[in-house]
């Protein structure tokens, strides 16, 4: 009877998760593996095409010479360099708010979040009137006498306004991230290093950079997945070669009507971020754990 | 005599740097003002508009499909806000309070909507929302926006019921309380603070979202997000439209930043993704 009892506790404490999973299971979790089963060229959208199992579009995203491996791999790097520009950007940040003092500092340190608020498609707005060959940056160059062309800041083949962009929209949570971590350490570690002789590059060294390195793995991860599956600012400042998979996979369904291979896409890059993020997570507790 | 603060080289420094970070953060901005107000900026007038005024906006606030965007924005948002935290309080509950097996990874698995690609999990619900008949709805629009929300909402609901030490309870109950006086006197206090946290993550995820929103809403549910790309990024370019909506999308921003310098603790920034 006790154990019944116990039971049925256990029980009802799996229907406090009822309403998420309900939501989840049919809002997200079956759309997407309606995508799986989809990019078989099982249960086709379109009406009038026969359910057949085929691997032809896989084998489409496979192809040497196909527009989606190149478009992944862009996605990829371009992440990679905007986390790491933004991550060192925001922890020297961080490292600023936390050993600067003067009148003010609480303001300035507020008005620094405030990109935080501000929508991605703002955000590529703005760096499109600030990058583009109209734009400040190049009105600047162009007044000093550096340059007689306008350099191609967006729409470029690198991304360079995709990075510059992104790093701006970022830069302000990763900075918020390491204060708080930066703040939550014992000061007594200071004092103690100050006291043994220490100099301030030596404390950020030896105390700081070790004891804050699981949350800047933690934020950089955070950055990276949230810019490698990101749609607004590679569609308003990128290139139309190489694109992000994003805008690739939005092009192939809204714009040709090419479901399947959307769907193929959009399953590879699903699994990449799952498997990017959790090889990350697995060597980021390796590395935090050695310390 | 001691040396006044900013004469000393530390504190130069230090103001130089301030000047440096916020022109970095602000300037961008400042370039939106500036093209919402410009009425003439050539090219050849790069660094500042020639004539400015207030047309771009009294134009948009006469358009019908601007002032139904605007409504759309500002109602959808609240209710996502509502919605996420009545799914996520009964979760953060247990999360909280309770440990049990399997714990840590149920959490992770709560944290896969922000690690799909949007645009997957756009394609994704398009044709079943299309089945279900639920695209180009109002309700569409809100399940969907609800999806990146909810782990936000469930994070902070979490760490805010994480927070509360079991001895209170216990306390309350030997005093006597009923537990609806508990549930009054100690819970709901104490859960505030993360819920509100959690509101503002879920407010400006709604008001951001814009992919979804395309796929989904788009010409039926339009929020401002989206009418900005239709004015940047559509079929014709039109700045000084884009430049003022998204000044009516970046001014509730203003509140919400000061709330969370109030509200929002490093714990619950921590776990969660933009």
């Amino acid at each position: 009877m006790k154990k019944l009892l116990e039971k049925l506790k256990k029980i009802s404490l799996a229907l406090y998760f009822a309403p998420l999973f309900i939501f989840y299971g049919f809002i997200f979790a079956y759309p997407i593996f309606l995508t799986f089963v989809r990019s078989f060229g099982l249960f086709p959208v379109t009406p009038k095409t026969p359910s057949e199992f085929t691997l032809k579009y896989y084998f489409e995203f496979f192809q040497p010479n196909s527009v989606y491996i190149p478009s992944l791999w862009f996605s990829f790097w371009n992440s990679v360099v905007t986390t790491f520009i933004a991550a060192i950007f925001g922890y020297l940040v961080a490292l600023y708010f936390f050993k600067a003092n003067y009148p003010g500092k609480k303001t300035v340190s507020a008005l620094f979040k405030s990109p935080l608020f501000v929508p991605y498609l703002v955000g590529a707005f703005m760096w499109m009137e600030i990058l583009a060959a109209h734009g400040y940056v190049n009105g600047f160059l162009k007044s000093l006498g550096l340059i007689n062309q306008p350099l191609r800041l967006i729409w470029d083949p690198y991304g360079i306004g995709i990075i510059i962009a992104n790093v701006w929209m970022n830069v302000a949570f990763m900075s918020t991230l390491m204060l708080g971590a930066l703040e939550s350490l014992n000061p007594d570690l200071t004092y103690a290093a100050r006291n043994l002789g220490a100099g301030t590059w030596t404390i950020v060294r030896k105390i700081y950079f070790p004891l804050t390195l699981p949350a800047f793995l933690a934020g950089s991860i955070l950055i990276f997945v949230g810019i490698f599956g990101a749609f607004s600012v590679p569609f308003v400042l990128g290139g139309s070669w190489p694109k992000y998979l994003s805008v690739v996979i939005y092009e192939d369904v809204v714009e040709h009507g090419k479901w399947v291979q959307g769907y193929v896409s959009a399953v590879i890059y699903i699994i990449s971020a799952v498997i990017l993020t959790y090889v990350y997570t697995i060597l980021m507790r390796r590395m935090a754990g050695r310390k | 005599m001691k040396k006044h603060w900013i004469l000393s080289s530390k504190g130069l420094g230090n103001i130089f740097v301030a000047i440096i970070l916020l022109f970095y953060v602000l300037f961008p901005m400042v370039v939106v003002v500036f093209w919402s107000i410009a009425e003439k900026w050539y090219p050849e007038h790069w660094w500042a508009p020639e004539k400015i005024g207030l047309s771009w906006f009294k134009a948009l606030f006469k358009l019908v499909d601007v002032q139904l965007s605007f409504i759309q924005t500002f109602t959808i948002a609240p209710i996502v806000v509502a919605l996420t935290a009545l799914i996520s309080i009964p979760a953060g509950y247990v999360f909280g309070t309770k440990s049990f097996p399997g714990k840590r990874l149920l959490e992770n698995i709560f944290l896969i909507p922000l690690v799909v690609p949007a645009i997957a999990t756009g394609i994704s619900i398009l044709s079943v929302y299309t089945a279900w008949g639920l695209r180009n709805t109002y309700w569409g629009v809100i399940l969907a926006h609800m999806i990146g929300a909810t782990p936000y909402m469930l994070r902070c609901v979490s760490a805010a019921f994480e927070g509360i030490d079991p001895a209170w309870e216990e306390a309350a109950r030997n005093l006597g309380a009923t537990r609806w006086q508990v549930v009054w006197k100690i819970l709901v206090p104490n859960i505030t603070p993360g819920i509100l946290a959690g509101a503002i993550f879920a407010f400006s995820w709604s008001i951001n979202e814009f992919v979804l929103t395309l796929l989904i809403g788009f010409p039926t549910v339009t929020t401002l997000a989206v009418k900005v790309y239709q004015y940047i990024g559509g079929y014709y370019i039109t700045p000084n439209a884009a430049a003022a909506v998204s000044i009516f999308l970046t001014l509730p921003s203003i509140p919400i930043v000061l709330a969370m310098e109030k509200y929002v603790k490093a714990e619950y920034v921590a776990g969660v993704a933009r």
